[in-house]
């Protein structure tokens, strides 16, 4: 028995029904867990398992799986992929003109580029396979278009988050060090963060002493540790880092945060259920415009056939790609016609260079400090910010130990001369990555296609996408500065690739932050959700995480979107207590 | 198997591979890479050979290796596998792509001993050990 039915006269199914598992949806259902008893279901699109023996088996995976560098190596053999669509397989290159799109999971149409950040369809979501950084965004990021002119502005500042980012830090562990980040551009901070930071690496103390507190143009460069959701001591039942320099694709030991962690917790609670391989398809409303209905299809279930499940409050929390699919999929929230539009990533380009003596990469975390100094200033009416992070992972995605190899090979250098090179050239690899801000821009937006996929039947995402001259302006001065500082530090690059060439063509890379699509505003008119991330047009329907991003700033979205999802779940609590009805403190 | 071990030493320069102790994993590691060699490459693999067993007694046995006119083509693919494999157990590439089948034995490859790193994915090290010179 629900416990809202003991004092409402509807009946439901369930008190809250969540739609997605990833740290938004967990976040969700654990924080609302904790104020009552409620009747809560997960439905979750992917099929897999939340405890140790499941990551010791992703591991082994892994390790039998020759390309490592791929942020999805140790899924490749989920049973899901066979019914679920596999968003990994979007990043495909734009054909030459003329030609098809490869067969993929997005669809185009007419777009200036292709959109290439994946995610994966997995209990736990996305966070088996990120880095774990987690910076804070600016205020002014929540106020770009009054500090800049520039983008938009949200219903909400630092201010009315920062008791929320205190709570997220504490909820995924994250270590940090404090007197390096209070104030950052004007960003205070309240409490210490749980954990001190994490040690630096050797090639970081190497790195920091060449360019902390030198100039680059009129910038003082602060190389800060950057805070991440990985244990430096053990927190919550998790061990400290090993080091793994796993962080993508997957951590080995838990000890950095993911999604399971919240859920296995709510798996010890008789009121929470988690039903995996349900693939969502229709949210109805009812007469009032309530959105109740919630239909799914269990696609292990034989012949996958539809249920339908119904609550008073439904939380979307399915990613900025899913999420506005199957809002537009159910003709709902779209008064604004702002459902889908706004799609955000951070456009990333890193450089890649050899320093003057081994540093040792690939021991320690794939990366450990940041800089922070280029995030914010006058600039940004003109062009975006960009945030910098130091590798110890090599050359990153720009290159792994077998390039070396390769490359040696290549000028037929083998034998003792082949070991001595490699050893030589691997142990000084170093990268500088830059992520930059996109603006929100209504044309780049997701709708659904006209085509089906064939395992579910079910339509796929069709983007417009591409890179502006906002987000091409930060990429050149992201590679400016990376040049400056490989200078700084008497390192040698070995690929100068400009990131925006003469001719205008861009070279980019994904950070895989996919933002916007379902923003936040005050104003019904021209957005989706109020601040408390609640449907302007659907008074029970609430969509979390970071489709509700208003600004992409250049900070990693995870810990932002988990203080905005732990401020939800207090209206929502709140909303519950009255019949899952909007409500106010006049009434 | 003998001879394999003998041109993959010639190859990669790992002086570990002159005495394999048949019961230790390097000895499994050879079995496999053989037979992955004749089943994967094996037009490759045999030019290579022969052109081994050429310059085997040469002054500079490498040298005439990859100075022989024969070398260029499929045996020069052979015998990057042939690295791959002892190095970071992996192999495949054609033409110019980097090797990225799994060869069975990524924990054991060789490189990361002389890059003095640990395989990617399993440092069996505990907190901060990564600040210290390796």
């Amino acid at each position: 028995m629900s416990i809202f039915n003991e004092e409402h006269s509807h009946s439901y199914d369930f008190d809250v029904i969540i739609i997605g598992s990833g740290v938004a949806g967990a976040l969700t259902a654990w924080k609302l867990s904790t104020y009552r008893d409620y009747r809560i279901l997960i439905l979750e699109a992917g099929d897999n398992g939340i405890n140790e023996g499941q990551r010791v088996e992703f591991h082994h995976a892994m390790d039998r799986q020759g390309n490592r560098g791929d942020m999805f190596a140790p899924y490749l053999e989920l049973p899901s992929r066979r019914m679920v669509p596999s968003p990994e397989k979007a990043a495909a290159p734009k054909p030459a003109p003329g030609q098809p799109f490869a067969e993929k999971y997005y669809d185009y149409n007419e777009t200036p580029d292709t959109f290439r950040a994946g995610y994966t369809r997995l209990v736990g979501g996305s966070t088996w396979a990120w880095r774990g950084n987690c910076p804070r965004f600016l205020p002014t990021d929540f106020r770009l278009k009054q500090s800049y002119g520039v983008g938009r502005d949200w219903p909400i500042d630092y201010d009315d988050l920062e008791d929320y980012y205190v709570e997220a830090e504490s909820e995924l562990g994250v270590s940090g060090n404090h007197q390096e980040l209070d104030g950052l551009f004007g960003a205070h901070r309240s409490k210490r963060f749980p954990m001190p930071g994490q040690a630096l690496t050797y090639s970081d103390q190497l790195v920091k002493a060449r360019i902390d507190g030198k100039k680059v143009g009129d910038t003082t460069v602060a190389v800060t540790t950057t805070p991440q959701a990985r244990n430096s001591e053990p927190y919550d039942g998790r061990p400290a880092c090993e080091g793994h320099s796993n962080c993508i694709p997957l951590c080995p030991s838990h000890a950095k945060y993911d999604a399971t962690t919240h859920l296995r917790r709510l798996a010890r609670n008789k009121n929470v259920e988690l039903r995996s391989g349900c693939v969502v398809t229709l949210l109805a409303k009812d007469n009032e415009g309530r959105v109740t209905q919630v239909h799914y299809k269990n696609w292990n279930a034989p012949g996958m056939p539809e249920t339908i499940v119904t609550a008073p409050i439904v939380v979307v929390a399915a990613n900025a790609i899913e999420t506005p699919k199957l809002l537009l999929m159910s003709g709902l929230a779209n008064s604004s016609d702002q459902v889908g539009r706004n799609l955000m990533d951070h456009i990333q380009w890193e450089v890649t260079a050899l320093f003057e003596e081994p540093i040792y990469p690939f021991r320690g975390p794939q990366s450990v400090t940041a800089i922070e100094s280029f995030r914010d200033g006058p600039f940004r009416s003109k062009r975006s910010g960009f945030r910098m992070t130091i590798g110890n992972d090599g050359w990153g995605r720009s290159g792994s130990p077998a390039k070396i190899i390769d490359n040696l090979l290549g000028t037929k250098t083998y034998g003792p001369a082949l070991l001595a090179k490699a050893s030589e050239q691997i142990t000084k690899m170093i990268r500088l990555s830059f992520s930059t801000e996109m603006l929100p821009r209504p044309d780049n937006r997701v709708q659904v296609s006209s085509n089906v996929d064939p395992a579910l039947k079910l339509p796929r995402p069709l983007i417009t996408f591409g890179v502006d001259e906002y987000s091409k302006g930060g990429l050149t001065a992201g590679f400016e500065a990376s040049m400056a500082l490989f200078e700084l530090m008497k390192a040698t690059v070995v690929d100068a690739k400009a990131p925006v060439q003469p001719d205008g063509t861009v070279n980019w890379n994904t950070a895989a932050h996919i933002m916007g699509t379902c923003i936040m505003g005050s104003d019904p008119k021209d957005s989706v959700v109020d601040e408390w991330g609640r449907c302007h047009d659907h008074e029970n329907l609430f969509i979390v995480g970071s489709s509700v991003f208003a600004t992409a700033a250049t900070a990693n979205p995870t810990l932002t979107l988990a203080a905005i999802t732990l401020r939800s779940v207090k209206e929502i609590h709140r909303q519950l207590r009255h019949g899952g009805r909007r409500y106010s403190f006049a009434s | 198997m003998d001879e394999f071990l003998a041109l993959s030493r010639l190859l990669t320069g790992l002086d570990s591979l002159k005495t394999v102790d048949p019961l230790a994993v390097e000895s499994r590691m050879a079995a496999d890479y053989l037979r992955l060699m004749k089943d994967q490459f094996g037009a490759g693999f045999n030019a290579l050979l022969a052109i081994y067993r050429n310059v085997m007694t040469a002054s500079d046995p490498l040298a005439a290796l990859i100075n022989d006119p024969g070398f260029a083509g499929d045996a020069e693919m052979a015998a990057k596998q042939i690295v791959n494999m002892w190095l970071l157990s992996q192999y495949g590439g054609g033409a110019g792509k980097l090797p990225d089948q799994d060869a069975g034995f990524f924990e054991k490859g060789f490189v990361w001993a002389e890059i003095k790193a640990h395989p990617i994915g399993f440092s069996h090290r505990n907190y901060g050990y990564w600040s210290s010179k390796p």
